[in-house]
């Protein structure tokens, strides 16, 4: 007989466990200190996740989707765990019970979870129902998880054909970019750090919805130090774009207002000169190290710079001080490194 | 060969009676350890009950007791990565169970979903074409449904792993286009914080983040975090000493 412990089955009759989901499959779920069916006391809902998300390959799925069915019964339970459990449903050919969990997540109005659309498009592909399919597909097109975006678009070029019409994912509409630029008026503080994790891990998307938004609040500003942060944030995105001449224009815009800003002198130095456009990146990566003594970063690039345009014995000087005043910087070889060497770090 | 057991074994596991089948497995190992076929079959018992370690130590088991891997091996060894949420390691597999046997549209869809969970998406197109090229594709379609089916959970359980998930109730999440790029960028800076536990400016922009979508104690753990990298960081001191304001005063500032 199976060897179900019947303490890890929830009390209340109501919920949707069931017995035969998890037949034959032990559940030692009440090891001590546990509070398997309802989730341990104080635990975040990213904590119970990931507490779940080991347990289904640590010996301990059964429990793992007992406890994902208790939680489906709370209101707070997240969309990733009503997902989860459809998928293990899935994997083990309960395609009703899946189905069943994925109909109450859009009952919660949760259209747009990309793994949701993706199992639900698998079932309609499954029972070759062409309607689904068609409406499934759509509805992953559309997706407007950002971050989603691009996955979906491979995922939909993957199972589609070419005689078979899909329409192709909107580009941010201009009431997004105007809703974001709006919300980006109320709060310019997080528009740092929202550039520096597109520079950490760039998601193509994102990174162009809020290159867009803050160009649309840019010529708002009359004070400087708006302004400024505005140029190096659309600098960085240009960068991150491949877009090195708007990189440039943003950067020398922003040293108008502060021709020594050291992060801005760094986005010029990695992009070619235009003399029409402005000074060259040595002359402004010179004047912020004048200013910035205490950047090494500021010097480095410089260093960079003329070894790229063959000023190698000013380089080598410069290189010599800069090694003797950062021993421990990790950017720029030794100085008796050997010429191979410096040509690397100076490519 | 025990047949009788092992006709057993293979009942129970294919009404779902896994623990019983479990059992016999294990002791079929036990007489008969020289049987790769054994060991795939009961690996396949320990990956449905969701024993990773289990599955995986039997598969390199019965892979050590032949001269190359068998298309029954690869196959399930593909189908555990794929539970587990292997995605690269898994198309490998079907990789090479699609050059070794180029008419297993099978494989080549495996190989395909492996792809797309892995976010290749120019190798799951170059893939696409092969499948097509060798089955119809309302074919084609089921194969790729088929083996996703195998592979939603583990790209599942990969995302929650790299905190790529929301974990919060629908109801819950307020789907404004700052609070997506906010979240999204809040789970990139978690995931560099692991990975680079030094970086200072990494925590100081997580709690900004964090700040900003109103996850307060998370906002003061990333700050002190930073802080406590680097104690001058003006930026995240003039942060810290927000955040430790209560909200009344610092409204009032």
């Amino acid at each position: 007989m199976p060897t179900i412990d019947k303490k890890a089955t929830p009390a209340d009759a109501t919920t949707s466990v069931r017995e035969d989901d998890v037949k034959g499959r032990r559940c030692d779920a009440h090891r001590p200190g546990d509070d398997t069916t309802g989730g341990m006391v104080g635990e975040k809902s990213s904590a119970r996740l990931a507490r779940l998300a080991r347990w289904c390959v640590q010996g301990r799925l059964a429990c793992a989707e007992l406890e994902l069915h208790q939680w489906l019964c709370e209101p707070a339970c997240p969309t990733a765990a009503r997902v989860l459990l459809a998928s293990l449903l899935a994997r083990r050919d309960a395609d009703h019970d899946a189905q069943a969990v994925l109909t109450a997540l859009d009952e919660q109005g949760a259209f747009d979870d990309v793994h949701a659309l993706r199992l639900r498009l698998t079932f309609a592909l499954m029972q070759d129902d062409n309607d689904a399919v068609a409406h499934w597909t759509q509805q992953l097109a559309d997706t407007t998880d950002l971050g989603d975006a691009q996955d979906a678009a491979a995922w939909l070029q993957a199972v589609h054909w070419d005689d078979e019409q899909v329409a192709p994912p909107e580009a941010p509409g201009q009431d997004v970019v105007e809703q974001l630029a709006d919300e980006l008026r109320r709060q310019p503080g997080v528009i740092p750090s929202l550039v520096h994790a597109q520079r950490v891990d760039t998601d193509g998307d994102a990174a162009v919805l809020l290159r867009v938004a803050i160009e649309a609040t840019v010529d708002e500003y009359i004070d400087d130090r708006p302004l400024l942060q505005r140029c190096w944030a659309l600098a960085e995105l240009a960068l991150l774009a491949d877009d090195p001449a708007a990189a440039r224009q943003w950067a020398l815009r922003g040293l108008e207002i502060d021709p020594y800003h050291a992060t801005l002198a760094l986005v010029v130095a990695q992009v070619e000169d235009d003399l029409t456009e402005g000074p060259s990146a040595q002359q402004v990566l010179a004047r912020a190290n004048e200013a910035n003594p205490t950047y090494p970063d500021v010097e480095a690039a410089l260093i960079r710079r003329q070894f790229a345009e063959g000023q190698l014995a000013e380089a080598r000087w410069r290189l010599s001080t800069w090694q003797q005043r950062h021993p421990d910087h990790p950017s720029l070889p030794k100085p008796d490194a050997g010429q191979d060497d410096i040509q690397e770090a100076a490519a | 060969m025990n047949y009788g057991r092992l006709t057993q074994a293979r009942v129970h596991e294919h009404d779902g009676r896994l623990r019983e089948a479990e059992e016999l497995y294990a002791s079929l190992l036990r007489q008969h350890a020289d049987q790769p076929d054994v060991w795939i079959e009961a690996a396949q018992v320990a990956g449905a009950l969701g024993e990773d370690d289990t599955a995986m130590r039997r598969l390199r088991h019965a892979d050590s007791l032949t001269p190359f891997q068998s298309a029954r091996w690869l196959a399930a060894a593909a189908r555990q990565h794929m539970h587990a949420g292997r995605a690269a390691s898994a198309g490998l597999c079907w990789w090479k169970l699609a050059h070794r046997e180029p008419a297993d549209a099978r494989a080549w869809a495996g190989l395909l979903v492996c792809a797309l969970a892995a976010r290749k998406g120019w190798l799951a197109l170059r893939v696409r074409m092969t499948l097509n090229d060798g089955v119809d594709s309302a074919e084609a379609r089921r194969l790729i449904a088929e083996q996703w089916r195998h592979m939603a959970g583990g790209a599942l359980l990969d995302a929650i792993r790299n905190k790529q998930v929301e974990s919060k109730a629908p109801a819950e999440v307020d789907r404004t286009p700052l609070r997506s790029l906010l979240a999204s960028a809040a789970q990139t800076l978690e995931r560099h914080a692991d990975k680079h536990p030094r970086r200072a400016d990494t925590h100081y922009h997580l709690s900004t983040c964090r700040d900003a979508l109103g996850e307060t104690i998370g906002a003061i753990e990333a700050i002190d975090a930073a802080l406590t990298i680097n104690p001058n960081y003006l930026a995240a001191q003039r942060l810290a000493d927000r955040l430790a304001q209560p909200e009344d005063l610092a409204l009032a500032a």
